[in-house]
């Protein structure tokens, strides 16, 4: 297994109160496969994300649990050899490719960085390979665009650059978190489909972070559902999209609208709102919003088990593999 | 007219002026953001319009509300023609034509509290004196969008997203209104609160019977609202027609791309179509072909195509039309 | 810390203003009461700060003058914010011709030296308290037609003041409803800066024998006759010049304060966080 998180917490501290945003979390990720991992806004899936890096910005802080990379726990290194997996074994992709990226440096000047930093080669060595980059990303005239600076780019543009940067030194991890949300629907198939054909090409291990089902169901081979800092099931995508087994996975799949469903038929959304991360009733997180809920949801939380040999959902009603 | 008429979009074209700004402002060019754009909007139908970011698709709504001068072209509303009104006269129309918009942060004073955020167009039009009343009146609207009454004297940075956009739906129906343009209403929403927006329109439309224009870019969302479709690029409709027609039998090269381009959420269909992935971006705006404006993006692009500029068929408003050289009629 | 610095000036400044308010109440001595058998005395238990040239009591003196000073500084403040405020909207909402008329204006007056302006319309105007309000009124709206104008130009583009445009409200619907309370914040800690600027507008003014008239007593007075005997009497002219400064200090302070009160992005980091993070999306 090429990363294990076990039982990972990351709690925002704000005076005497703890944000939950992930809230004991475990999974595997295997070499050359692609994770899907959904939730709405304020789930804790970029939390989860930035922890794997250990790049969890102040007050939050990893409070317990270990994230094994080839065997090594990540929240016990030492800055120098974080720094070494950060860029190197492990990239990432981020939402908004505007702010990740330096508007005062050239394209160039930035791709040329991690081979710099961690592979110590010289501008001049760099350079062509940078092109060679950016090229694999399809971005037009390579050459010259190396010396443009990210505000003369298309947002697409800006986002093929961020994908050949997290690319450049074949990690075998890549954390994209939100790589098109940003972006038009004919771009974002077309930014999606380069991503899936490098990361295989280079046998590298994906873990996209999205709300839409829809990227999820073309794109992963397992998926998680992560609701209020926690997995609520887990399961490979075609049993998840089949057989939904917790009650928020099937109202998610259910407020979507699709093109093939008949006319004027009703959308079923979830009632309720989600809940705040600062003070999370007792209990199933999902309670207040639950159609099926019981006495015992509200007294005390589910957690993750197995429902069948690789479908794991956290709920009282899916116990035991009925 | 047609006394059925809600909207009649006859030829609209917006032009912005670019500058070059040296010591003296120098006008190097204009951006076409719309081209000689015609809709019609029939009595209780919900017209979809789709386009991706940029395609001028804000600047109709906002051009429709007279937020923003046309440069050519008119707007009948209910046959009235929105230009030569005079202000006070606009201010009367206003009343039966709102908007919804995307942004659930941005359009909600953040100072003002909801009673009085959802009371302001009653104050504005007059619709009631009496102080009483008018708490009534908006307790009702708060009842009608699925909020509590005991809320409104909170303000709106202590409602979730999902709750805003229901005030700003209380705000524009305070007035019953005939029309409403949802710009993006549901966008900026989790999926799981999307799916009640959407309920929440369709509920108020039955309700007032009320006429949409709902602007969005996620074809599915589209979809799933309208009577009929009218997809955008560039500043121009390349395609209209009633939903199914549209969706199961698209014409137009760009509509088949978008469609194909929407991920479905079924692990299924993942291998089923055959991706008609567009290539390049159409981020010069300045840079416009003389010809259609999809052709240096179109798979099926002919010479005829650089040369000449396809028009929209006229016709009657229930016709699917498209325009592309390679569905025109004659 | 900001905090603690803002109560320090509140403090300070609602001392003053106690002070003004019943000073006629709590002054040892009659202010005008002349003793010249005891003049430039220093301090003693019957005139704890000494007297002046013409043996008044100097702690009264400068009780009195708490109050126009305060008065003048406080009054143009508000005044010169009223007109630059309505000055600022009209210009930021209308735009085009108007909008640069103003502008232009306020460019013209900002090159002016301050002083010198003043003193020559106080000159025209005739010495006296109203005048010296007056003048420094006409020199002072521009700073806050800029910075009310700068506001309206970005709040004017809100989608929430779109939006009651939208709804068919007036143009003065929108301009007191929907950008004048944007504009409150900065205009707050702007004046609260120049009521500083204008005691020492006045004080300069006093100083130079322009002010208000003897024997009515400023700060500004105070210090002019004082400093001619700095060397015989040294309180005479420490202790106004004394108060002139922390008078000035105070408010600066309160106007820091208030500008990091005010400022979104000096509060919460978390919550700053999570907005940011939502208006992505």
């Amino acid at each position: 297994m090429l990363l294990k998180v076990l039982n990972l917490c990351t709690y925002y501290q704000t005076g005497s109160s703890y944000v939950r945003a992930v809230d004991d979390i475990s999974f595997e990720l295997a070499k050359g496969e692609t994770l899907g991992v959904v939730g709405e806004s304020g789930c804790g899936k970029t939390a989860a994300a930035l922890s794997l890096m250990r790049l969890i910005p102040s007050p939050g802080r990893i409070v317990s649990g270990k994230i094994l990379f080839e065997g090594k726990d990540i929240t016990a290194l030492s800055i120098k050899e974080l720094l070494s997996i950060r860029g190197d074994q492990i990239a990432m992709i981020f939402q908004d490719p505007m702010t990740a990226l330096n508007p005062v440096l050239s394209i160039g000047e930035q791709l040329v960085e991690p081979f710099m930093i961690h592979r110590r080669l010289s501008r001049k060595v760099a350079i062509p390979l940078c092109i060679e980059l950016l090229n694999k990303v399809r971005i037009p005239d390579a050459g010259s665009r190396m010396k443009s600076y990210p505000h003369e780019l298309s947002g697409g543009m800006r986002q093929r650059v961020m994908i050949a940067m997290a690319l450049a030194l074949n990690p075998k991890i890549i954390i994209a978190d939100e790589p098109t949300t940003a972006l038009d629907v004919s771009i974002q198939a077309e930014l999606l489909e380069l991503l899936k054909n490098i990361t295989r090409e280079q046998n590298a291990s994906l873990m996209l972070i999205t709300h839409n089902l829809g990227i999820v169901a073309r794109y992963a081979d397992r998926v998680m559902i992560m609701y209020a800092g926690r997995i609520v099931e887990k399961a490979f995508t075609l049993n998840l999209y089949q057989t939904p087994l917790h009650p928020y996975t099937k109202g998610l799949l259910d407020s979507v609208p699709r093109l093939n469903q008949n006319n004027n038929k009703k959308l079923t959304p979830i009632k309720g709102q989600p809940p705040d991360l600062a003070n999370l009733p007792q209990g199933c997180a999902f309670y207040e919003r639950c159609t099926l809920k019981e006495a015992r949801c509200k007294a005390k939380a589910p957690t993750l088990k197995k429902f069948t040999c690789d479908h794991e959902v956290a709920c009282w009603l899916k116990e035991e593999g009925k | 007219m047609n006394a059925n008429l809600m909207l009649k979009v006859n030829k609209i074209s917006k032009q912005f002026p670019v500058y070059r700004r040296t010591v003296f402002k120098k006008k190097i060019g204009a951006l076409n953001v719309l081209n000689s754009v015609s809709f019609d909007i029939v009595k209780g139908e919900t017209l979809g319009l789709v386009g991706e970011s940029g395609c001028g698709k804000t600047t109709v709504c906002r051009t429709i509300m007279q937020l923003e001068p046309l440069t050519a072209g008119e707007i009948f509303f209910k046959g009235e023609r929105l230009s030569m009104l005079t202000k006070k006269e606009l201010r009367q129309v206003r009343r039966h034509m709102q908007i919804i918009y995307q942004d659930p942060f941005g359009s909600l004073n953040p100072r003002m509290k909801v009673l009085d955020i959802i009371g302001e167009p009653l104050m504005i039009h007059k619709i009631t004196s009496s102080k009483g009343e008018y708490k009534d009146m908006v307790a009702d609207l708060m009842m009608m969008v699925g909020l509590n009454p005991l809320m409104s004297s909170r303000y709106p940075h202590e409602f979730s997203s999902g709750q805003r956009q229901r005030i700003s739906i209380a705000r524009a129906i305070a007035v019953k209104p005939d029309f409403l343009i949802c710009d993006e209403p549901v966008s900026a929403l989790d999926v799981s609160i999307q799916a009640q927006i959407i309920n929440l329109l369709e509920e108020i439309k039955d309700k007032f019977s009320l006429t949409y224009l709902f602007v969005a870019h996620d074809l599915a969302v589209v979809h799933h609202v309208s009577s009929r479709i009218a997809v955008m690029y560039r500043g121009e409709i390349v395609e209209i027609a009633d939903k199914d027609n549209l969706c199961r039998n698209p014409k137009h090269p760009y509509t088949k791309a978008l469609l194909s381009a929407i991920p479905v959420p079924d692990p299924k269909e993942r291998y089923k179509d055959e991706h008609a992935l567009l290539r390049g971006e159409n981020n010069d705006l300045l840079d416009v072909p003389s010809g259609c404006r999809f052709y240096p993006r179109c798979p099926f692009a002919m010479s005829l195509c650089y040369q000449k500029r396809p028009v929209l068929n006229k016709g009657n408003h229930h016709e699917h039309l498209t325009a592309c050289h390679l569905h025109q009629e004659s | 810390m900001k905090n603690r610095i803002f109560i320090v000036g509140l403090i300070i400044i609602l001392g003053f203003l106690a002070i003004a308010a019943i000073a006629p109440q709590i002054v040892p001595c009659d202010p005008e009461a002349q003793d010249l058998y005891h003049v430039l005395e220093g301090p003693s238990r019957q005139h704890l700060l000494g007297t002046d040239d013409v043996g008044r009591d100097l702690l009264s003196r400068v009780i009195m003058g708490t109050r126009p000073t305060l008065f003048i500084g406080v009054t143009a403040t508000f005044l010169s914010s009223v007109i630059g405020v309505l000055m600022g909207l009209i210009a930021g909402y209308k735009g085009g011709f108007i909008d640069m008329f103003i502008m232009r204006l306020t460019d013209t007056f900002m090159c002016m030296p301050v002083l010198i302006v003043v003193l020559a319309l106080v000159a025209v105007l005739g010495p006296g308290i109203k005048s010296v309000i007056m003048a420094i009124t006409f020199i002072n709206w521009t700073s806050f037609a800029r910075i009310v104008r700068g506001e309206v130009l970005f709040a004017r583009e809100l989608p929430y003041v779109e939006a009651a445009r939208a709804m068919g409200a007036s143009g003065l619907r929108i301009i007191f409803f929907h950008l004048l309370p944007n504009v409150t914040a900065p205009v707050i800690v702007t004046a609260s800066i120049a009521i500083s600027g204008n005691i020492m507008l006045e004080s300069a003014v006093s100083f130079l024998g322009l002010g208000a008239q003897p024997p009515t007593s400023t700060w500004g007075n105070e210090l002019r006759i004082g400093y001619s005997y700095l060397e015989i009497a040294p309180l005479f002219s420490l202790v106004p010049g004394a108060l002139i400064t922390l008078s000035v200090l105070a408010f600066n302070f309160i106007g820091d304060g208030l500008r990091d009160t005010f400022d979104p992005r000096l509060s919460n980091t978390l919550l700053n966080k999570n907005v940011k993070k939502s208006e992505v999306k």
